[in-house]
């Protein structure tokens, strides 16, 4: 999986980063002074993830946790999101970090008590304000593809076990939720699901799990009563556009028992203008590129606004259709719209 | 023609033997040329390369459509083996003692990525160093990229392995080895080079539409054609199922003009790019008619981004003025108002 493992001098001999070398014996070994070094020092081209991957183990350094821009998840309460890694198994061909970091690689950061107790310490403040703060753990890599590699999800789940009154939002589009149901569920860890019609996640959800695998993770999860949520994001539109989502809908409610659902939210898809010149480089022959898109009021390249709205109320409706509560429905809007 | 470029005159003696390659003479001695290629003598290192292939570029400009790079190299990885030759994919570079950030990459499916050096590698912690961005190192293949890449020219390199970089401990046996081995290392290099697929021949594509004798594009139409259905192509399986799509049976026993034909096919075919607008479009059409009808300009935002529009409209008389005003009157500003926030039906 992994042509070469990079980590950092200080943390080569300590058991979190064996535990993760152990896994990978037939790859490189590199011992870098700092992951700064080397990762992000060139322009790596993204596609060749595909075939030589490397990772990088290191130290989060900077700010640990960081308010979350407008927008990002169910209004009313503030956000933030952590960084443990940077960087995605997958291949989406819609993803934004494809423009990022200028390197595919992934790095995996080893300092989770740090960034516990960076989380915690947030948290307090939020509570005494009155708030319920949202903690976010999938900003720059899926939340659980890795976790059985990296080990860190009972850490997090031994904080928000001791901070019930902030919420922890694990993102992912994986099928990877062994370490999960270890742990026993909590009402304030919400495990989120990104999911598409099965024909968009093989066109454009390049190597993650199909929509069946995805829907038997929800199903195992929801069994076990981890809270559920899932996200209708990005929204492709195509001709049985209307059709293929009222399917999708019913698949996962087949299920996802609407007691179980936490909450729904729905985003067209919209690009940077950089993410779209990547798209366009690395995906030539991508339906996305063939799709209505415009360039918008901020610059992002998108469907035009009658179309993006008329999407989301669509969506809406067949969702409301499906007896979900409205107040659990959340559509993704930009200011202007 | 390709511009083959190397670093000594000895790793391209065997070229210049056996290619019957003769000087440019308005250059030094470092350029030469024949019947099929160009060969340039870059020199060692970074700026010496990019320097070299920079002005060999700009003298024979328009006449280079490849730059083709051949050369010694040492390994900085188990996988890259000595006394093989590997094609590169990716050029980085070490300038001063920082690395360069900016790469260029070939669209080789080669995995191995060769980084330029700003010194010889002459002791294991250098190259251990090196080793963090490419399993090759050699001293100007970036530059040479760089060059062709500013002049947007394709590149390839071809790097002989003569020594294992991780290895080394001191400058001197490996330079020996290089200068003692040329002979070697450059009919290695030609042997390679000869066996390579050099042109590869680009024959336009038959279309399916080009049999429908019944119908006639200009120039620019066929171009037209050619730029939608390629993006149709990333929606539907294949020509035929666009054309099928498109109603092609129908316009063909149409009694219009070939061209007047091919310009229906064209239409449609946009339609099938965007159906989600098409249908926008017809219904904004319908709720402006109206305004259309009495000869009010009407000019929507940009992209539809916003329910503002404006009109413009030329009064020379009472009755153009009543128009207007009637027009205005009939017009259903809700119902446009509504189509522009999506609330309608597809």
């Amino acid at each position: 999986m992994f042509e070469t493992i990079f980590v950092e001098k200080h943390l080569a001999s300590t058991k979190r980063a064996r535990s993760i070398l152990n896994k990978f014996p037939k790859a490189n070994v590199t011992v870098i002074e700092s992951v700064d070094d080397v990762f992000g020092k060139v322009k790596k081209p993204y596609l060749q993830k595909r075939e030589t991957l490397n990772l990088f183990l290191g130290e989060k350094k900077g700010t640990l946790v960081k308010a979350a821009p407008d927008a990002y998840g169910l209004s009313g309460e503030p956000h933030y999101y952590f960084i443990h890694a940077y960087n995605c198994i997958y291949e989406c061909n819609y993803c934004y970090l494809q423009g990022y970091f200028h390197s595919p690689d992934i790095v995996i950061f080893l300092n989770h008590e740090e960034i516990c107790q960076e989380i915690e310490r947030v948290a307090l403040l939020e509570q005494e304000k009155g708030n319920t703060p949202w903690f976010h753990a999938g900003e720059f890599s899926d939340s659980l593809a890795l976790s059985h590699i990296t080990g860190e999800l009972s850490l997090y789940h031994d904080l928000f076990s001791r901070i019930p009154y902030a919420k922890l939002e694990l993102r992912t589009k994986s099928a990877n939720i062994k370490p999960l149901k270890d742990l026993p569920p909590r009402e304030n860890i919400i495990t989120t699901f990104s999911l598409s019609p099965a024909d968009k996640i093989k066109k454009n959800d390049l190597k993650t799990p199909s929509l069946k695998a995805r829907l038997r993770a929800i199903k195992e999860l929801a069994k076990l009563d981890h809270p559920i949520g899932i996200h209708f994001d990005p929204v492709v539109y195509d001709d049985g556009f209307e059709e293929k989502y009222r399917e999708l809908i019913a698949e996962m409610l087949e299920v996802l028992p609407h007691e179980k659902l936490e909450y729904i939210s729905v985003g067209v898809v919209r690009f940077t203008k950089n993410v779209f010149e990547q798209v366009k480089k690395n995906y030539p022959k991508s339906e996305l590129l063939s799709t209505e898109l415009i360039k918008s009021f901020d610059g992002k390249v998108r469907y035009n606004r009658p179309m993006r709205l008329w999407i989301l109320s669509t969506i809406k409706e067949l969702l409301l259709k499906a007896s979900i509560a409205k107040e659990k429905i959340y559509l993704c809007m930009e200011d202007e719209d | 023609m390709q511009l083959l470029v190397f670093a000594h005159r000895a790793e391209a003696q065997t070229f210049l033997k056996l290619g019957n390659f003769k000087s440019v003479e308005t250059t030094g001695n470092d350029l030469f040329f024949n019947s099929e290629s160009y060969l340039l003598i870059c020199g060692e290192g970074t700026m010496a390369a990019l320097e070299m292939v920079s002005a060999s570029l700009g003298l024979l400009k328009g006449k280079v459509t490849s730059v083709l790079n051949f050369g010694v190299a040492g390994s900085l990885s188990k996988k890259v083996i000595v006394d093989e030759i590997y094609e590169v994919r990716t050029a980085y570079a070490e300038i001063g003692s920082q690395i360069e950030f900016k790469s260029y990459s070939t669209k080789s499916t080669s995995l191995l990525d060769c980084i330029s050096a700003s010194n010889r590698v002459v002791n294991s912690e250098y190259a251990q160093h090196l080793s963090c961005f490419a399993q090759i190192v050699d001293r100007e293949y970036w530059a040479i990229a760089r060059a062709a890449s500013n002049f947007t020219i394709t590149f390839k390199a071809y790097k002989l392995i003569s020594d294992n970089a991780l290895e080394n401990n001191s400058d001197e046996p490996i330079c020996e080895l290089v200068k003692t081995n040329s002979e070697y290392y450059s009919d290695r290099l030609y042997k390679h080079y000869k066996s390579l697929n050099s042109e590869v021949t680009n024959v336009e594509e038959k279309r399916l539409i080009d049999s429908y004798k019944d119908l006639y594009f200009t120039v620019s139409q066929y171009r037209q054609y050619r730029t939608v259905l390629k993006s149709l192509l990333s929606k539907y399986e294949s020509e035929d199922e666009i054309l099928k799509r498109v109603g092609m049976s129908i316009i063909l026993e149409m009694e219009v003009l070939p061209k007047q034909k091919s310009q229906m096919v064209l239409e449609k075919m946009r339609e099938l790019l965007t159906p989600f607008n098409t249908i926008l479009n017809g219904k904004i059409n319908t709720v402006l008619s109206p305004l259309k009808r009495a000869n009010i300009q009407v000019k929507l935002s940009k992209n539809l981004e916003s329910s503002m529009f404006n009109i413009n409209a030329s009064i020379r008389s009472e009755s153009d003025l009543l128009q207007i005003s009637t027009a205005l009157s009939k017009f259903d500003f809700e119902q446009y108002q509504k189509l522009l926030k999506g609330d309608f039906n597809v």
